[in-house]
């Protein structure tokens, strides 16, 4: 018989063929649909800022790892969803040097700097969308940003036009409009039907955990309607809440971020359920006209200390001193002595 | 190919595809190799030398409470050496090569086996190679252990595609009803004893078995996870209380017991084993029965499997098997399955980080904050990994097998724990001094 070499090595040795840009693939697929809408709706300018924030993030991604002297990640994809995610939140026609200002913040600040995917403590597309918004508004609010396009439906946006005149706007975006995407807004945020569309086929792939995204729109629907039950004159009803504004992108792409979210089903559950009550909130109570992003943000922060609530380990976990005589491929293999 | 067993979102279950059909008996292998020690047993003494020739049957080996390792093949005692068991320790190991078809010693069938008494059967017992958990009275005072109350036996297989265990329940099921009444005799009336079973086949095993409790299994590796398995027995986690048998429980798999029935009833000793082989170039795994101590090489040359270099040959299955380096790795009696990964469906790991996506956690079945003790494991942080649990690993392999980051977690695991042990003794030395 001729000589054979085989490899050695431990247990696994087989894989489920899962990759985190799979799981990337699955995002950027998820997105496209709604993407493609605001393409559509707001012409080239959102080509433009789509393209170039998704190119940016990528060219970021590959300078702060090389000025980091870390080993090259572009290749997973994080960076490209992430691009994309920042790019279809913002509106349209946003001047390009603040598109690569806000791209910059998100890979160098928001991930890079804590060590990239994985390792980043509050999501980077809402740091860098955060940091742009405070210190740009009028550029970040949409129906400011948009005055020079003509567009189908209301101009004003629904979150920005029920803080100033209250709930009676509910009248002029029919629910059915905000669903097809009708609404004013970032250039991939305002198509919550296909946006449901896509958090659902991710979902359904095992992606994205249902319980951080459902648990968010329950969330959402059940803190407005009890504002809503209150007082009806001052605040909107669930289906406003959720219609309207980024909750929908929110719930099935920001808040779903793997790195950022617990892993144990009930702290996933308190994580989406708490952010959603945070961001009416701060849509009824605070100053900003639509709260998903701070709001994510705030439940980013306590993600730690809401996944301690789990399971214990198994006899304790203890390692008990007999150990080293034993290790747990013995107790497999034991047999009593030679039977 | 091993991914059609496996379907569902996060939570891989598992079916067993194809495993009926009947076993076939390979062709003799030239060579046999028996290993004279397990791991840090002590070994047994060979009673052959180097040149002389043997008999199937024969002994070769013994320890001094009379039992021993017999020869599985006729021919000439080769070498008599250092050699490495599956899981790379090294050991005390024999070979023989085969000069002819089987020269049987004569075989010595104990009349009215019905009747025999307990000191008997384990006396005829260790003679045939089977050492008993249990004692004969004259060797009581020698080591003391607390006395055997629950005996457990392993009906199920660790994970697909193996199917040898199971088969105790069906073709071979006459022989085990057999041996666990011989068990009932030696354990006692009082002593429980637990038949772990496939879930499918738990009306066949209770109608089977008589006077023990059958205890059904899901499929699902994490539930036939030898130590979990044996710890949802006893209610207790036995993993890390060391030597089986020391604290009451000892553990069979379903093939030893029924073969040592056998065995006695025709006065030969063990020379077979069966071992599912799953590999390129089978339609289907498929279960042989071969001699103890055949080359793994001869077994996958027989079925036509190929094996080129860089290819992974795993005795066990493919999430908890022990890959071999050569071809000529003996089958023993551990080893229920030989599974070949070619190099080109070998998933390597790789150094990315975490992403903290915890489909590791939900796949866990002692519950470990995979997540979390991984990374520790892999900054150096021993103390956190160990206090977050990393000592409850069973090492079943869900963990790595669902890791999108490809991340090398059971290693991790298992090098958090070696290293925690390791520090420990260290300080302890040192406060010794």
């Amino acid at each position: 018989m001729n000589r054979v070499v085989l490899s050695v090595a431990m247990g696994p040795h087989i894989h489920d063929g899962s990759h985190v840009y799979r799981i990337m693939a699955g995002y950027v697929a998820a997105l496209m649909p709604a993407a493609v809408w605001g393409c559509v709706h707001y012409g080239m300018p959102a080509v433009r800022t789509l393209l170039l924030a998704v190119g940016s993030a990528v060219v970021w991604e590959g300078l702060a790892r090389r000025f980091l002297g870390r080993d090259q990640t572009i290749h997973d994809g994080s960076a490209l969803v992430q691009g994309l995610l920042m790019g279809m939140m913002l509106p349209a026609n946003t001047p390009w040097w603040l598109i690569i200002v806000g791209t910059f913040l998100m890979i160098f600040i928001g991930k890079q700097l804590f060590g990239g995917i994985g390792c980043y403590p509050l999501n980077p597309v809402l740091i860098g969308y955060a940091i742009l918004s405070v210190s740009w508004p009028m550029r970040l609010s949409s129906h400011f940003a948009l005055v020079d396009l003509t567009l189908k439906g209301p101009v004003l946006e629904p979150l920005a036009a029920l803080k100033s005149y209250g709930p009676s706007v509910a009248e002029v975006y029919p629910p059915l409009n905000l669903l097809l995407g009708l609404q004013t807004g970032g250039i991939g945020t305002g198509a919550v039907g296909l946006l449901a569309l896509g958090g659902i086929f991710l979902m359904a792939r095992g992606d994205i955990s249902w319980r951080v995204s459902l648990s968010f729109l329950l969330g959402v629907a059940v803190a407005a309607s009890i504002f809503h039950v209150i007082s009806p004159s001052r605040f909107a009803g669930a289906a406003f809440h959720i219609l309207a504004g980024t909750t929908v992108f929110g719930a099935f792409f920001l808040a779903s971020d793997y790195t950022t979210t617990p892993v144990y089903p009930l702290p996933r559950l308190i994580y989406g359920f708490g952010t959603g009550v945070l961001i009416v909130l701060i849509r009824n109570l605070g100053a900003y006209p639509d709260g998903t992003v701070f709001g994510i943000l705030i439940l980013n922060l306590f993600h730690p200390l809401i996944d301690r609530i789990r399971p214990s380990v198994v006899g304790g976990g203890v390692l008990r001193s007999g150990w080293r005589g034993c290790s747990p491929h013995q107790v497999r293999s034991s047999r009593s002595p030679h039977m | 190919m091993i991914r059609k067993f496996f379907f569902g979102f996060s939570k891989p279950k598992i079916r067993f595809e194809g495993w009926e059909g009947g076993v076939e008996t390979l062709p003799l292998p030239e060579r046999v190799t028996l290993p004279l020690s397990q791991g840090r047993q002590m070994p047994f003494k060979p009673v052959v030398e180097v040149g002389e020739r043997v008999k199937t049957g024969q002994f070769i080996a013994q320890l001094p409470d009379r039992t021993g390792v017999h020869a599985t093949v006729t021919g000439i005692v080769e070498s008599i050496g250092p050699g490495y068991n599956r899981e790379g320790e090294e050991i005390l190991t024999l070979s023989i090569h085969r000069d002819s078809d089987d020269e049987m010693v004569p075989s010595r069938p104990i009349e009215r086996l019905e009747e025999a008494g307990r000191e008997e059967l384990i006396g005829v017992l260790a003679e045939l190679g089977f050492a008993s958990p249990w004692k004969p009275e004259e060797l009581k005072g020698r080591s003391e252990g607390p006395s055997i109350d629950t005996v457990v036996v392993l009906a199920v297989d660790e994970e697909p595609p193996i199917s040898v265990q199971r088969r105790f329940l069906t073709e071979f099921g006459e022989d085990l009803a057999d041996s666990i009444k011989g068990i009932r005799r030696m354990a006692g009336e009082e002593a429980r004893i637990v038949v772990a079973v496939p879930e499918e086949m738990k009306d066949r095993a209770e109608a089977l078995l008589e006077g023990v409790e059958v205890l059904p299994v899901g499929n699902s590796p994490a539930q036939t996870n030898r130590a979990l398995l044996v710890s949802r027995v006893v209610g207790e986690r036995v993993g890390y209380v060391c030597a089986p048998g020391s604290n009451g429980v000892v553990v069979f798999s379903a093939e030893d017991i029924a073969f040592a029935g056998r065995c006695l009833r025709m006065g030969k000793p063990r020379t077979n084993k069966l071992v599912t082989v799953w590999g390129p170039g089978l339609q289907r795994p498929k279960t042989v029965k071969v001699r103890l101590g055949t080359p793994v090489g001869h077994v996958l040359s027989c079925l036509g499997v190929q094996v080129g270099s860089g290819d992974r040959v795993i005795f066990g299955g493919p999430l908890m098997g022990y890959a071999q380096p050569d071809l000529d790795a003996p089958i023993t009696r551990e080893t229920d399955g030989v599974t070949v990964i070619p190099s080109n469906e070998v998933v390597p790991f790789s150094d990315a980080p975490c992403i903290n996506c915890g489909r590791c956690v939900e796949v866990c079945p002692v519950f470990i904050p995979v997540n979390l003790v991984g990374r520790y494991a892999e900054f150096g942080f021993f103390e956190k990994a160990v206090s977050m649990g990393s000592g409850a690993c069973v090492e079943c392999g869900l963990c790595a097998y669902v890791c999108p980051s490809r991340r090398p977690l059971v290693q991790y695991m298992r090098f958090a724990n070696k290293e925690y042990i390791q520090r420990q003794e260290e300080s302890a030395q040192q406060e010794g001094e």
